[in-house]
């Protein structure tokens, strides 16, 4: 028992709870996800440092190590969980983070939404020159950058009366764009899409 | 041997304690990312370096301590450059200052 290593324990304990702050502060996912890689990193050297306060090191740097092993794994797993391109999509093309988030009781960052909502507000100024304008309450057509649209895509903007030709009318009386030019197959059982319109509290 | 055993500690415990600075005080997400995988790194190599020289030290630990310190030293800024890159895709911004003056000039200079 050396009082100089239950020091050092101590030091690294009040660094592990001023790194936590963070952890609850965020303001986005990646912010807490940043802190909490930094805690398991500080973990990593109490388990160390433990062992040689209590004289088992080789037992506990057994320890550190699993525990260095899953605070590897932790952020790149989350990271690519959350992770939301500026369509709502993620990575592999599956539903958007806003809704898969929700039922864990993580809070959706907010910028996400916003980016989303800015980019809707200025696709809707363009008048439909960029592609498919997502207006609420009716499905998103994916965008898959011309995989699967049956004419590429360098296939003409969709005829007028199909398209978002009037974005600022609410939903139900605008016609969905052209099933045939943008559906891919895929639908989403469980209603719109509310990611970007999900606020946190 | 103590003596060198401490210093390196307490070296290593000075970087871990700047990054938990820079984790509380950075204004954005890239910042913060940049101190945990750089400082947080050489900190724990600097704590692990002096617990080589430890008295309490067997055979057995100086290899598994040797063996954490690497794997550490690749997976930790690994993680965290993952992580940032998540982030980056999912749109968050730099932290950046804005010369308002400037700004405003340029902009009178290039309007018709």
């Amino acid at each position: 028992m050396s009082t100089f290593l239950v020091a050092t324990l101590l030091v690294v304990a009040v660094l592990i709870a001023i790194g936590l702050y963070r952890v609850w502060a965020g303001p986005t996912v990646f912010d807490r996800l940043v802190a909490i890689a930094q805690v398991s990193v500080n973990g990593v050297v109490v388990l160390a440092v433990l062992g040689f306060v209590l004289e088992r090191p080789s037992l506990f740097l057994d320890i550190a190590l699993g525990y260095a092993l899953l605070a590897f794994l932790l952020p790149i797993a989350l990271g690519r969980y959350f992770e939301e391109r500026d369509d709502g999509t993620s990575q592999d093309g599956s539903a958007p983070r806003g809704r898969r988030g929700t039922p864990l009781g993580v809070v959706p960052h907010g910028w996400v939404a916003e980016r989303g909502r800015l980019e809707t507000q200025r696709r809707a100024e363009m008048g439909g020159l960029i592609g498919p304008l997502e207006i609420e309450g009716q499905r998103r057509p994916r965008r898959d950058h011309g995989r699967t649209r049956p004419d590429g895509p360098d296939a003409p903007p969709p005829a007028e009366g199909s398209g978002p030709s009037s974005p600022v009318d609410g939903p139900g009386d605008e016609p969905l764009p052209d099933p045939d030019r943008y559906d891919d197959g895929r639908r989403d059982e469980d209603g719109p899409n509310d990611a970007d319109h999900w606020r946190p509290r | 041997m103590t003596i060198v055993a401490n210093a390196l500690i307490v070296a290593g415990l000075f970087f871990l304690a700047v990054s938990v600075l820079a984790l509380l005080i950075m204004p954005d997400l890239y910042t913060r990312a940049h101190a945990v995988a750089k400082s947080e790194t050489l900190g724990l190599m600097l704590v692990f370096g002096g617990l080589f020289f430890r008295p309490e030290l067997e055979l057995s630990a100086a290899g598994r301590l040797a063996f954490v310190l690497v794997f550490s030293l690749i997976a930790n800024p690994t993680a965290v450059h993952a992580l940032v890159r998540a982030a980056k895709r999912s749109g968050a911004e730099p932290w950046t200052v804005v010369d308002q003056e400037l700004a405003d000039h340029e902009l009178a200079e290039h309007r018709p």
